[in-house]
């Protein structure tokens, strides 16, 4: 009489009326039971899909390598600010060095003490007056020398 | 993260993810939906010892989740449709004649339901749920429940006993 049976709870299933564990024999039924009578094989396939839909568990390969992704470019993050935190420290480390007055350069060599340059200058303007005077000298020559020549050679 | 609620969601993620991959039909997206759903969980952790069903809650998330991944899908879909002026939306035809995979077919049955039938009949058939708890999930009546999921059964089994000339 099993088939009676089934055949009544398979129609109180499809109209919406078996309870939990009515539905609970009939997968039971269809999963176990290999000889099926004919009018009956339609159904085995519904019911194990439903057996097989249950047993479907949650994987996520998706969000993993999401993850791994985030984690690396994370970890590019920080090298990068700890990068930027070493240039800054090396900045703030040589700039009062670089923000030393340079007053001269002489032979090459930055000059920052004041005086120093100052006297330097001085000096080094003494040497270009001499030699403007000297110059001068020989221009007073050139022009003695035209007066003499303008005397022998009488130009109109 | 509070371990309970760590305890509580890795009881909940196996439903949410199994209904989302049924409404969504991959695995990539399914997952999007648990992390989503897990993260709005997580923002109310305070509040969840309020909430009678937590397992029915998440689902109800999900569900909204699903619905919304479904319509943005459905418009980028019309839109494609329009750019490459086709008239119809996606066609969702079967071809049993080709699929030996039974489980495949029974899947693709499941797919042309509406989502009001497509829902009932998962949380019913694949997750046990009492009449009440459905209801409370899909925001309706047990009456409405009952409607739905014996449309979707009789639609499945009709599909069935057409397309392989069985008879019960």
């Amino acid at each position: 009489m099993e088939y009676d049976k089934i055949r009544e709870l398979l129609n109180k299933y499809f109209e919406g009326d078996t309870a939990l564990e009515e539905e609970a024999i009939l997968r039971n039924y269809f999963s176990e039971e290999e000889a099926l009578h004919p009018d009956f094989i339609f159904a085995r396939e519904f019911f194990l899909h439903w057996t097989e839909s249950r047993q479907v568990e949650y994987k996520d390969s998706h969000h993993d390598k999401k993850n791994i992704a985030i984690k690396k470019r994370n970890r590019l993050g920080w090298l990068a600010i700890a990068a930027s935190v070493c240039l800054l420290v090396i900045a703030v480390l040589f700039w009062p060095v670089q923000q030393q007055t340079v007053y001269a350069y002489i032979n090459g060599q930055p000059i920052t003490d004041k005086e120093v340059a100052l006297a330097e200058m001085e000096k080094a303007l003494e040497q270009v007056s001499q030699g403007l005077n000297r110059g001068t000298s020989e221009l007073k020559r050139i022009s003695k020398f035209e007066e003499i020549e303008g005397r022998i050679f009488k130009r109109e | 993260m509070d371990k309970s609620f760590a305890g509580i969601f890795e009881d909940l993620q196996d439903r949410v993810f199994r209904y989302a991959i049924r409404m969504l039909g991959n695995e990539e997206d399914a997952s999007d939906v648990v992390q989503d759903v897990g993260e709005k969980l997580l923002r109310m952790v305070n509040d969840l010892e309020k909430i009678d069903n937590t397992g029915a809650y998440a689902l109800t998330i999900a569900r909204n989740l699903c619905m919304d991944r479904i319509r943005h899908e459905q418009i980028k879909t019309r839109k494609l449709a329009f750019l490459s002026n086709e008239n119809n939306t996606v066609d969702k035809g079967i071809n049993v004649y080709e699929s030996k995979d039974m489980g495949g077919l029974i899947r693709q049955l499941i797919d042309q339901l509406p989502e009001k039938q497509k829902t009932t009949i998962h949380l019913r058939d694949v997750e046990g749920y009492e009449f009440e708890e459905i209801a409370i999930i899909m925001k309706t009546d047990i009456k409405a429940v009952r409607m739905n999921l014996s449309r979707a059964r009789k639609f499945i089994k009709e599909k069935l006993i057409k397309l392989n000339n069985y008879g019960i």
